[in-house]
């Protein structure tokens, strides 16, 4: 495992106007995640989090500051540099399952994989592989509205992890699901990051999420707190 | 744009069965509406090319393609016919030549009921090269073949004899009393439907020998009937024709003065209102395909709507602007062409069932022809397909842009 960060930032910063009033969301935030490494940022509701991982996940952009994907500076990219940005470096588990009704658990996770290009046979394929490895492989065939949240949220880390990406964002991934299935997604968490080198940035609330990470930030009045 | 993933997330969210079916309900009803736009426009054009062909073609099948004659000069006679034989020879694109005799006549059926009729008479052998007056007239002696209508008002059928009078030398005697020199009787050759209402209920055609016998004028005739080798243009040739007669004239080498007409020139007026007609409706049922157009375009922007968490996860999971755009445009394709198909066929079954099992038919006092039938024209069948599926793709065009317009973060960060 090399020591270069997988992901890094420099002074984001980042404020919304809502009806007048300035709502300074992120007020100059450092921060870097390792391969590897699981790095937990916890905080309130409203505290920033989902702003500081869709900043990261190149989702949104920050008022200033920089993001560091591979060494990329990922807001000075083009759109088409970006959007490759998130397709091959980058994972995204939304805090919502966030799969695609009209489409099954195998095409599901196979679409980042059609997205960069790739044919349906050979996709399907990769996808299949993800799915044995967060133990969906009996499910492939169903509509996400016929398997349980447990088994959604599964298949949406499979998808964020199915092209291989160095970072893999997670935003409360196990926020809606049961104590049982969040330690189940905990250890599938930490045995993927000790398998495949991948840097993972979980937002949560979830001290028992927050437990199993190598380093933990608490997030308050737009600045980063290390806590573990 | 050209992305294997464009085309499934596009049909998919089309046919979605999420969102209770109503994304599906609203892709359906805006196939209808397309298909209603596209056979309204494909069946007035198969219709108004029906319509207007049969008139020309009923009017050109009984009578001559040009007609030459002598302005002016009245009668033609066997000299000038000779010319015009002699000069469609040598004129490319022209057939064989026939005078004719046309005038007025009254004539009486065997009950002694009595009709006004027009006399055409004409040579039956020459005549069989430039129309299909003749049919039915034998080569020689005293015969007529009748329009239908005229020989149910004469009540005469084939086989019977009718008397036909001159009436260009009536005398009025002084008790007031027509007296109508010239009157011969003619066997009835055949009764024919002519395809014309205004033939079939006063046209006789009698040979020229009979019309002799009647008017006293052997050797005159009214006209020159030109035939037209096939695929040659009326207008051009009878242009061509009429500059030979008229250098022939002008150079002093004939002494008369002639002139070729295409016969369907002499329908111009007629044509020019088909025309007119046919343009006003075609812009009236266009609206229609607007209005499905604006209708296929709020569809679409409902679908991107409703997807528009998805098209944030797309672009979370790498999709470029140009996949999205792709997508809508796609979607647009996909209503456009179904409608279009679904149009083209409800149309060829419409006409089919026209043309073969359900002939509708026409007051034929109104419209000279009886039945309306449907001709296609594939070139103007493609067009219309062609040009609602280009529009299709305009009007996709907002909707595509649309879903694009909304930040990724803000479709993925709500339920
Ligand atoms: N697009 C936006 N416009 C205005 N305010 C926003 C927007 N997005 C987020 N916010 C506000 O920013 C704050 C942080 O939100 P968020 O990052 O979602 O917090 P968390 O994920 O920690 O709950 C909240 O107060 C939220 O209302
Ligand atoms: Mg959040």
């Amino acid at each position: 495992m090399s020591d270069a960060p997988a992901l890094s930032c420099r002074g984001i910063r980042k404020s919304y106007r809502e009806s007048g009033a300035v709502l300074e969301v992120l007020r100059g935030i450092d921060f870097e995640a390792a391969p590897g490494e699981i790095v937990a940022v916890t905080g309130p509701s409203g505290s920033g989090k989902s702003t500081l991982l869709n900043i990261l996940g190149v989702l949104e952009p920050p008022d200033s500051g920089s993001v560091l994907i591979g060494g990329i500076d990922a807001w000075l990219s083009p759109e088409g540099g970006r959007a490759a940005l998130r397709n091959r470096r980058l994972g995204f588990v939304f805090q919502f399952h966030h799969l695609m009704e009209e489409f099954t658990v195998l095409e599901n996770v196979a679409i980042p994989l059609l997205i960069a290009g790739r044919a349906k046979a050979e996709a399907e394929e990769a996808a299949s592989a993800i799915l044995r490895e967060v133990g969906l492989e009996g499910l492939t065939g169903r509509f996400p509205s016929k398997i349980s949240g447990g088994e959604r949220q599964r298949a949406a880390m499979a998808r964020a992890l199915v092209a291989r990406p160095d970072v893999v964002l997670a935003d409360e991934p196990t926020g809606n699901l049961d104590p049982v299935n969040g330690e189940r997604l905990r250890d599938l968490i930490g045995q993927l990051a000790h398998d495949h080198g991948q840097a993972f940035v979980l937002a949560t609330h979830s001290a028992v999420l927050a437990a199993g990470s190598d380093r933990a930030y608490r997030l308050a009045s737009g600045l980063l707190i290390r806590e573990g | 744009m050209s992305c294997p993933v464009v085309p499934p997330v596009a049909f998919r969210q089309i046919w979605s069965r999420a969102h209770s079916g109503v994304v599906r309900m609203v892709s359906m009803l805006s196939i209808s509406g397309i298909a209603i736009g596209v056979a309204a426009l494909l069946l007035l054009d198969a219709f108004m090319n029906g319509f207007q062909g049969s008139i020309m073609d009923f009017l050109s099948m009984a009578n001559p393609a040009l007609i030459v004659t002598a302005p002016g000069g009245g009668c033609l006679t066997g000299r000038d016919v000779d010319l015009v034989r002699a000069l469609a020879a040598s004129t490319p694109g022209l057939g064989s030549v026939s005078p004719y005799l046309e005038k007025a006549a009254v004539a009486s059926g065997e009950g002694g009921s009595v009709a006004g009729i027009l006399v055409r008479a004409v040579d039956p052998v020459a005549e069989r090269g430039v129309s299909s007056l003749s049919e039915g007239l034998p080569a020689s002696g005293s015969e007529a073949v009748l329009g239908s209508e005229l020989a149910a008002r004469l009540s005469v059928l084939e086989g019977d004899s009718i008397r036909i009078a001159s009436t260009e030398t009536v005398d009025i005697t002084s008790s007031g009393h027509a007296v109508v020199d010239t009157i011969v009787s003619v066997r009835v050759a055949g009764v024919r439907d002519f395809g014309l209402a205004e033939y079939n209920s006063g046209l006789a055609v009698v040979s020229l020998g009979t019309a002799g016998a009647l008017y006293g004028t052997t050797g005159r005739f009214s006209a020159a009937g030109v035939s037209l080798d096939p695929g040659a243009d009326a207008v051009e040739s009878s242009a061509a024709l009429s500059a030979s007669l008229r250098s022939e004239y002008v150079d002093s080498r004939y002494d008369r003065f002639m002139e070729a007409e295409a016969f369907l020139t002499r329908h111009e007026n007629l044509f020019r209102a088909f025309g007119l007609e046919r343009f006003g409706m075609t812009v009236v049922l266009a609206l229609i395909t607007v209005v499905a157009l604006l209708n296929l375009s709020s569809a679409l922007a409902m679908i991107a709507l409703e997807h528009r968490r998805d098209t944030g996860v797309l672009r979370a999971m790498g999709a470029t602007p140009g996949h999205i755009l792709g997508i809508g445009f796609l979607q647009g394709l996909i209503l456009g062409v179904s409608g279009c198909l679904a149009g083209s066929a409800f149309a060829a079954l419409a006409i089919l069932a026209v043309n073969r099992l359900v002939p509708l038919h026409l007051e034929d006092s109104v419209y000279w022809v009886d039945t309306l039938v449907a001709r296609v024209d594939p070139g103007t069948w493609l067009l219309t397909m062609g040009a609602t599926i280009a529009a299709c793709l305009a009007a996709s065009a907002l909707p595509a842009a649309s879903a694009l317009s909304v930040p990724p973060a803000e479709c993925v960060r709500h339920e």
